[in-house]
């Protein structure tokens, strides 16, 4: 029983570990986007992913939708949550050529504000998606579990990155964006609509965001400070590499399983340690990550 | 650039603003108070006249309000039924309830305001130890007496062993739930291998697992796994896996609200199928609709009463006509809280000061509450030997099993 039980045991926390990577790729993924626009970390995106997860959660617990349409009313809420915090929040400081640091903290302070809009709406109490929304929640291999909802976060990921790498390659509006995450000025000068093209970046963030939001929230639980868990995909975006969108999904995925085996082994209050620790080496030694391109204006 | 200065400058007020507008606190009364001086530096809090204040320090809007607010209910409901047959001794009582958020600094400050500035002398204290354990040298130091369900003994006792002059504990400790949980998995549930799971970023879950793990080590048994998280882990896969690897007998997890039903739902997810020993966190209504009735099919948890007793049902009934909110173990054991006090208030007639309060707490014979007749020891500021209702959860609704105390069946 020994060998093959530790086997499995192993097994089990590579999957624990892939199924929590690929929440945090599905975050990592939308927060890189905005990034390579607009060259700052969004860390409003948190607050978008938070209330997103509040939409999906009146969606299904008061009005008793299913999943799916639990899931698109919280990629629609995010969307529409992200065009708002750029035309309110980005949009002015862009057009008065304003330094990255003021896009940074107007960011923070985005997450903050929707955060306590959160608190004021639900209370700092938390809430849980009801069970019956994914009616199957286990899927057993031999010795190894694998939850349904993460391995939904799982396929979501691999299925909205592939759309994401298809957009940006092969239609117009995606070779807009890649071109705006170039050089903004170029691309205007080409007769490119910058600002549409920045609207359909912060479209595609927010639903990103609002997906992540409503699949974190049904396998983990709700509190206003969801949001938070931005700064998972801050880390594997370091780690990745800003400016490389598969360097940041990869990373996610790794920050994921190496997280899963440092709580296993040192435990969970040394694990956040070791993990800063090594996205400092990171940041010093490589700070374009392992796939990124580099930037000196890294904010 | 100033502009933009300005703007952010706003923002930054705007949200701070938004801050403040999300924790409403109560506006304390300004009842007719005076204050005293006895013997030099020792302030003593009087209401000599007008209504009685009595101070309520809770968790109002943070991530404990839940269990905090059960207090705050079970109070006011009190209050309504002494006032509406007069009051004790014909005054009136008024709460004056500040918001905690949890957060200990908040709740330092909230108690100094609450005993400096609307001079209650006395207060009902959180559910919270970690609060309990920041509170009690304030307490010490204002003099005015608290009695709360901080369960960690610390709250109560000092280092030195002897107990904080001002801190009373209305339910049984965490050492007497832990013991009471390790002596029943111990003699009823046979188990020889013990796995633990436990915040230890938390006064409650860590004052709860150290006891239950020496006495299980005391009675023979063995602790395979021993796993921790911190307050704001919602994956606990890793250490379920690594427990599961241990093959362990039985799990306990002291756990707060917000954890239980994740740590329930993760465990079925990796197939565990031991039996899952809970604290008294876990909602008396059952973890529905979020946690699926099939995870919580071998569970067993403490409580300091047990809800299908027809008195508790009728007033649980009530409560949750008043305040749209089903009672909670706390709702009951904070009424006994709020009980404790008012007996204190009426021995003292109209000598209504912090001293003569802390003086009948500290020598109230009993108190005829929920959890049953609760007699305070002198020496820990506890309750002595109350029993524990040990609860399972059957269809996803909770089930009274039997009373259980650290030294087997409660008589």
């Amino acid at each position: 029983m020994g060998v093959p039980m530790q086997f499995s045991i192993i097994l089990q926390q590579v999957v624990n570990g892939l199924s929590l990577g690929a929440v945090y790729a599905l975050i990592a993924v939308g927060f890189a986007l905005i990034f390579n626009v607009l060259k700052f970390s969004n860390f409003a995106h948190g607050g978008v992913l938070g209330i997103s997860a509040y939409a999906g959660y009146i969606a299904a617990n008061q009005f008793k939708l299913p999943l799916i349409p639990v899931i698109l009313v919280g990629m629609v809420t995010g969307a529409i949550l992200a065009v708002l915090v750029e035309l309110i929040a980005f949009r002015w400081i862009r057009l008065q050529k304003g330094q990255l640091v003021y896009f940074f903290v107007t960011s923070v302070t985005m997450l903050m504000l929707l955060e306590q809009v959160l608190i004021i709406r639900f209370g700092a109490s938390f809430e849980s998606y009801p069970y019956t929304l994914v009616k199957v929640r286990v899927l057993q291999f031999g010795d190894v579990t694998i939850s349904v909802t993460y391995l939904l976060s799982l396929i979501s990921t691999i299925i909205a990155f592939s759309g994401l790498i298809y957009v940006l390659k092969k239609t117009k509006i995606g070779i807009a964006i890649r071109a705006a995450s170039n050089d903004l000025t170029a691309t205007s000068l080409m007769g490119i609509n910058v600002n549409m093209v920045i609207i359909a970046a912060f479209i595609v963030s927010g639903m990103l965001g609002g997906l992540s939001g409503v699949l974190y929230g049904i396998s983990a639980s709700l509190s206003p400070q969801i949001g938070q868990i931005v700064v998972k995909g801050f880390i594997a975006s370091v780690l990745g590499g800003l400016g490389s969108l598969t360097g940041v999904a990869v990373a996610a995925v790794v920050l994921g399983v190496l997280e899963v085996f440092l709580i296993s082994t040192i435990g969970s209050g040394l694990s956040p340690v070791v993990i800063f620790l090594l996205m400092v080496v990171f940041l010093l030694v490589r700070p374009h990550g392992f796939a990124g391109v580099s930037f000196s204006d890294k904010a | 650039m100033k502009k933009l200065s300005i703007i952010f400058v706003l923002m930054v007020v705007f949200a701070l603003a938004l801050s403040a507008c999300a924790t409403p606190t109560a506006a304390p009364t300004q009842a007719p108070v005076t204050q005293e001086t006895a013997g030099g530096d020792a302030p003593v809090i009087a209401q000599p006249k007008g209504e009685i204040l009595i101070g309520n320090l809770q968790d109002e809007s943070g991530g404990m309000k839940a269990l905090s607010s059960a207090l705050t209910y079970a109070a006011t409901m009190k209050i309504e039924e002494v006032n509406a047959a007069g009051g004790i001794n014909g005054r009136t009582l008024k709460l004056v309830t500040y918001d905690t958020r949890s957060d200990v600094n908040e709740a330092i400050n909230a108690l100094r305001r609450m005993v400096e500035q609307d001079k209650v002398p006395v207060v009902l204290g959180p559910p919270i130890a970690n609060i309990g354990i920041a509170v009690a040298p304030i307490a010490e130091e204002l003099k005015v007496p608290i009695v709360g369900l901080f369960m960690d003994d610390k709250c109560t006792i000092q280092e030195n062993g002897e107990p904080w002059t001002y801190m009373f504990l209305a339910q049984d400790s965490a050492t007497y739930q832990g013991l009471t949980m390790a002596a029943y998995a111990i003699q009823e549930l046979g188990v020889k291998k013990v796995a633990i799971l436990y915040n230890s970023s938390n006064s409650y879950s860590v004052g709860l697992a150290t006891p239950f793990e020496e006495a299980i080590l005391k009675s023979g048994g063995e602790i395979v796994a021993k796993e921790t998280y911190t307050g704001t882990d919602k994956d606990f896969r890793a250490q379920l896996t690594k427990i599961k690897s241990a093959n362990p007998d039985v799990i306990y997890f002291p756990s707060y609200p917000v954890e239980i039903p994740l740590i329930y739902t993760q465990a079925y997810e990796l197939g565990i199928k031991v039996p899952m020993l809970g604290s008294n966190s876990v909602p008396p209504t059952g973890l529905a609709p979020s946690t699926d009735p099939a995870a919580t099919t071998n569970t067993f948890y403490p409580y300091g009463i047990n809800p299908s007793d027809p008195v508790l049902v009728d007033w649980a009934a009530a409560y949750k006509a008043k305040f749209n909110s089903p009672a909670l173990a706390q709702s009951f054991s904070g009424a006994d809280a709020f009980g404790i006090i008012l007996q204190a208030i009426e021995a003292c007639g109209d000598d209504i000061t912090s001293v003569c309060i802390t003086e009948k707490l500290n020598t109230m014979e009993s108190y005829k509450g929920f959890q049953g007749t609760v007699k305070l020891s002198p020496d820990t500021h506890q309750p002595i030997g109350l029993p524990l209702a040990i609860m399972t959860i059957k269809d996803g609704a909770p089930e009274f099993v039997t009373w259980y105390t650290p030294e087997g069946p409660a008589k």
